[in-house]
C-alpha cells in the first residue's frame, strides 16, 4: 500500500475471469482514511473499466483474508483484499 | 466427531483416501464415499484437454471447511472426509472426495449427498474448460443449484 496525502493505494487480487482482462493484480486508489467494501467496489469501476459492468451488476463480491465480506465491511490498512465473480463450485 | 478437510494441488486417489478413512473407524457401521472425476469432453461436446479450478489461498478450504462443519452438526454422522483438487486436472483425474460415516446407514448417505450439493455450487472455486477451440469459464447449471436448493430450511 502506497499513500499520498488525500488517498492510498491498494493492491487487490482479481480471481477468475476477472482477471481475464489483464493482470491478476490490481492497483486501485481509495480514501486515505479507508473506505467501506462497497466504495472499494466503486473505486475499482472508476480505475478498471472492464469490471464496472460486473461490479454495477452486483456480480462482483469483495474478499478480505479468507473471508467475503459484506457492503458495508470496513477496509483496513494491509488487508489482503480479493475481488470474487460468482463461484462455479466444485 | 472428526473431520479431515482437504485442498490439493496435486492429483488425488479416491482408493487411497477411503482406505485412510475406514482404517480410522471405531463404532461406525456404515461409510458413504463418493469421488467426482473430470469428463472427458466439454460441456460443448468437444474433447477436454483440462479442466482448471482455480482457488483462493483462504477462503477456498474456508469454505470448504464451512460446508464441512455444518454437515456435522446437521446429520448424525461420526467422521467426515472432504478432499478437493485444484489447479490444472487431466481428463479422468478425481476433482473431489468425500467420504461420511455414522453408525447406521441414513444419516452417512444423507451428508454425503448434501456436502456435495453445497460443494457443488458454494466452494469457493472458479472452474473452466480448456479444449483445442480454447477456455471457456463454467458457472453451476441450474440442476445443480436446484439440488443445492433440497437442503434449504422450509419456509413458512
Amino acid at each position: 500500500m502506497s499513500a499520498t496525502k488525500d488517498c492510498i493505494t491498494v493492491t487487490v487480487e482479481l480471481c477468475g475471469r476477472l482477471a481475464d482482462a489483464g493482470d491478476p493484480f490490481v492497483s486501485v486508489a481509495i480514501p486515505a482514511a479507508g473506505c467501506t467494501a462497497a466504495e472499494l467496489l466503486a473505486c475499482v469501476a472508476h480505475d478498471c473499466p472492464a469490471l464496472k459492468d460486473d461490479i454495477d451488476l452486483g456480480r462482483v463480491k469483495v474478499c478480505i483474508t479468507d473471508a467475503v465480506v459484506s457492503a458495508e465491511a470496513r477496509l483496513l490498512p494491509h488487508d489482503r483484499i480479493a475481488l470474487f465473480p460468482p463461484v462455479s463450485g466444485g | 466427531m472428526s473431520v479431515d478437510v482437504r485442498l490439493s494441488l496435486e492429483p488425488i486417489d479416491p482408493m487411497q483416501l477411503l482406505g485412510q478413512f475406514t482404517r480410522l473407524l471405531e463404532e461406525e457401521g456404515a461409510v458413504v464415499s463418493f469421488s467426482g472425476h473430470a469428463r472427458r469432453t466439454a460441456a460443448d461436446g468437444t474433447a477436454l484437454e483440462s479442466l482448471v479450478l482455480e482457488s483462493h489461498r483462504g477462503a477456498t478450504l474456508r469454505s470448504m471447511e464451512t460446508i464441512a462443519a455444518s454437515a456435522t452438526s446437521r446429520f448424525a454422522i461420526t467422521r467426515a472426509m472432504v478432499v478437493h483438487r485444484a489447479g490444472h486436472i487431466a481428463p479422468g483425474e478425481a476433482i473431489v472426495f468425500v467420504a461420511t460415516a455414522s453408525a447406521h446407514r441414513r444419516a452417512a448417505f444423507e451428508a454425503a449427498d448434501y456436502l456435495m450439493d453445497r460443494l457443488k455450487t458454494e466452494a469457493v472455486f472458479w472452474k473452466r474448460e480448456e479444449t483445442a477451440l480454447g477456455s471457456r469459464w463454467i458457472e453451476p447449471v441450474e440442476a445443480d443449484h436446484a439440488d443445492a436448493a433440497r437442503w434449504a430450511p422450509p419456509r413458512d
